[in-house]
């Protein structure tokens, strides 16, 4: 238990630092600047549940806290951010303890800005385009963290025109990656450079970035390229109601870990466009990618680590919750051909459909499968290693992922409002989530939520889901209430309950109790109960959470 | 061992909440918006620290397209904007912190919902990081002059009416 205490005091000692700096701000301008800042703690109360499979932990409870302050003074701003794993909570990656558990300052930078020009040094983040040739980027909720540790410089010549340039090394946990990646990006917007096209109501921008990292090779067997590059060119057309935007990336051969050591080149294609007038909205995509997984160390396996690019999900992101966490998608740099259409339609006031208030429907439908490929002969596979040939607009024929739904929402009375949702999707889980055991599961999903205002601060939601499947675990029930008092207050109690489990023993509940208090900027959540793994949304926020059972709090401030 | 567990978790809360109530005395900190470059639906690059009201209060407001509790915050706000606006002349400026994923399902949404609000994407976080926001819908209110002067994290429902009060505040207080 001691050990508890010591830990715990190194997290309250960021606390009270933090909450002084900021108390400090307060009384005068500090140095003639401002402080600003936020923290999150995390801590979990671990019980043993084999029904579930929620694994003894030995430390009974665990700590993580992250805390950023955050320097301005005209154009200058600096900042740091602490981080503390003792040890970090199960379903966040454990490379962050170290081993034991671990704290200290991985993420700290200084920058400068004027009008037309921002240095940073030290730690950043940054997108080019759509981030398919680079995109690094922090999510806190998965414990996802892969910035950039080195130089960047922003520039706008003139107006209109806007480059960008890096170089650095990637967070890898508790030290950095072994590539070097080095960037730049440029943009031309224009119809900022001839008036005469945004007079007349077009936007064009286009632009292009280029990519490299280079990483030493010590492999006794491999001859690997030292230097790889990727490229991508992109233009975005915008006219009255109407927008169109693609990019296409390649990338040089990149043997690596992940696509076991072949040679073929990358690429990817998205296409997207959209059209919107008020009360109807279309959007369609397109994605196709091969072999385009960048990291910035090429014998990096785990998940989420040392991604230097981003190949975006054209899927439509499910936030209930038996939709959005059993049977997720999950993008596959190494192979996909995907679309998805997206329509939604305001129903008028006082028609049949409509009623009193008007309403909201939402058609979406989405579909990926594996690319076509033929393998290449065997000589330009053994010597060139080659392994295959593809063409980015032929489909394969197996599905990795289906997704059709239609989302009803409608004002009843001015008190009460409803949500309808069916799904019906397809999942082969062993793309998706990596199962071995894996099949393509069908699924069926319906959703209705119910929110009652029962006067100006206090509010009821009802929400009752079911995922029926005669696949893989079966069929689930889900049931929430949440009872909340604005603007401080909720509670909700969550049931899950996999009743269709083929194996009768694991029919179980998973029973949640949780309550917050939010007062400005700060949020207290504490919860107690059983919980799966995937996304939970009470209270006003989605948070990813692991499968476990027991208590977990977590305190978050803005200052 | 049981014990001792609960006893740190009250700890922690009653900090917290402790440290908040010192904080809530403590003189309201004046706090301007910091500069972070974001995207209009139009694809321009604006500079956060231009954002303004011509000397009227504006609110800020992160949100996502996949966000639920966003959407319905900006549905039941959308509901009275028009009466907020002609009593108080108040701006809401809404910054979208979506990806590529879902960054070309923005403007259908927004037009597809009929909001009149500033639309404004901010892809890379980098307003987000300079706002320390954590979790979204996250909320700030900026008087006339720039300064931040309330802020609210998630939504509930009826969140809208108390953030109004504090606006028409801002708007009731006698000219000098």
């Amino acid at each position: 238990m001691p050990i508890f205490f010591i830990r715990l005091s190194g997290l309250l000692f960021f606390y009270f630092l933090c909450t002084r700096a900021f108390a400090q701000s307060n009384d005068s301008n500090l140095l003639g600047g401002e402080i600003r800042g936020n923290f999150t703690i995390d801590a979990q109360y671990y019980r043993q549940d084999s029904t579930i499979g929620a694994v003894k932990v030995d430390e009974r409870m665990r700590f993580m806290g992250v805390g950023n302050l955050i320097y301005t003074r005209g154009k200058f701003t600096g900042g740091v951010r602490f981080e503390s794993y003792e040890k970090a909570l199960l379903g966040i990656d454990q490379g962050f303890n170290d081993g034991g558990g671990r704290s200290g300052i991985p993420y700290k930078f200084a920058s400068y800005m004027d009008d037309n020009m921002e240095i940073t040094l030290g730690n950043f983040y940054e997108q080019f385009g759509n981030g398919l040739t680079l995109r690094v980027f922090e999510d806190r909720n998965l414990g996802l963290d892969n910035s950039l540790e080195g130089f960047r410089v922003r520039y706008a010549p003139m107006k209109g025109i806007y480059l960008k340039g890096l170089f650095g090394k990637q967070r890898f946990y508790w030290s950095l990656g072994p590539g070097i990646v080095r960037g730049g990006d440029g943009e031309v917007a224009v119809h900022e450079l001839y008036e005469p096209l945004a007079e007349a109501g077009w936007m064009i921008t286009t632009g292009g970035s280029f990519v490299s990292r280079y990483q030493e090779d010590q492999d006794p067997t491999f001859n690997f390229p030292l230097n790889v590059a990727t490229g991508a060119g992109r233009l975005t057309v915008q006219k009255g109601a109407a927008q169109f935007s693609g990019e296409y990336a390649v990338k040089n051969n990149d043997p690596s870990g992940t696509n076991k050591f072949i040679y073929n080149r990358g690429r990817v294609l998205l296409l997207q466009g959209s059209y919107s007038v008020s009360g109807l909205g279309i959007s369609l995509g397109f994605k196709s990618a091969d072999n385009m997984e960048f990291r910035s160390d090429r014998g990096a396996q785990d998940p989420n680590i040392l991604f230097i690019n981003f190949l975006p999900a054209l899927v439509k992101q499910h936030t209930y919750n038996l939709a959005a966490s059993i049977y997720p998608y999950a993008v596959q740099p190494l192979g996909e051909i995907g679309g998805q259409y997206e329509l939604s339609y305001r129903i008028p006031k006082n028609t049949f459909l409509g009623g009193r208030y008007g309403a909201d429907f939402v058609i979406n439908m989405s579909a990926v499968n594996t690319p076509y490929r033929t393998p290449t002969d065997s000589i330009t596979a053994e010597q060139k290693k080659i392994s295959y040939n593809n063409s980015l607009f032929r489909p394969g024929k197996q599905t990795i992922f289906r997704d059709y739904n239609i989302e009803f929402r409608k004002k009843l009375s001015s008190k009460l409002k409803m949500n309808l949702m069916f799904m019906y999707t397809e999942n082969d889980t062993r793309l998706t989530l990596g199962d071995a055991r894996g099949t393509l599961v069908k699924a069926n999903i319906i959703v209705a939520d119910f929110t009652y205002k029962i006067n100006s601060s206090h509010a009821i939601r009802f929400e009752g889901q079911v995922l029926e499947t005669a696949q893989d675990q079966g069929s689930w029930g889900m049931g929430l209430v949440e009872y909340t008092v604005s603007p401080h207050w909720f509670f909700a109690v969550l049931d899950q309950y996999n009743y269709g489990n083929p194996n009768e023993s694991r029919r179980v509940h998973y029973l949640l109790g949780s309550f917050g208090y939010t007062k400005e900027g700060m949020r207290i959540q504490f919860s107690y109960g059983r919980q799966r793994q995937g996304v939970l949304c009470v209270g006003g926020i989605c948070r990813v959470v692991p499968a476990t059972n027991g208590a977990t709090i977590q305190i978050t401030k803005t200052f | 061992m049981k014990k001792s567990a609960l006893a740190l978790i009250l700890l922690i809360i009653i900090l917290g909440t402790a440290n908040s109530i010192v904080l809530a005395q403590a003189e309201p900190d004046i706090k301007r918006l910091p500069a972070a470059i974001v995207k209009d639906l139009k694809g321009a690059n604006v500079n956060s620290a231009s954002f303004g009201n011509d000397g009227k209060p504006y609110v800020l407001n992160f949100w996502a397209t996949w966000c639920k509790p966003c959407i319905n915050e900006l549905i039941n706000i959308s509901d009275v904007y028009e009466d907020w606006v002609k009593e108080t002349g108040v701006k809401i400026i809404a910054v979208s912190i979506d990806d590529s994923r879902n960054i070309a399902k923005v403007a259908p949404l927004v037009n597809g919902k009929g909001w009149s609000y500033e639309v404004y994407i901010d892809q890379n976080q980098d307003l987000k990081r300079a706002m320390n926001v954590n979790n979204i819908p996250h909320t700030f209110l900026f008087d006339g002059k720039g300064n931040m002067v309330h802020q609210h994290n998630s939504y509930t429902e009826g969140d809208e009416m108390k953030l109004y009060e504090k606006i028409k505040k801002l708007t009731e207080q006698p000219k000098e």
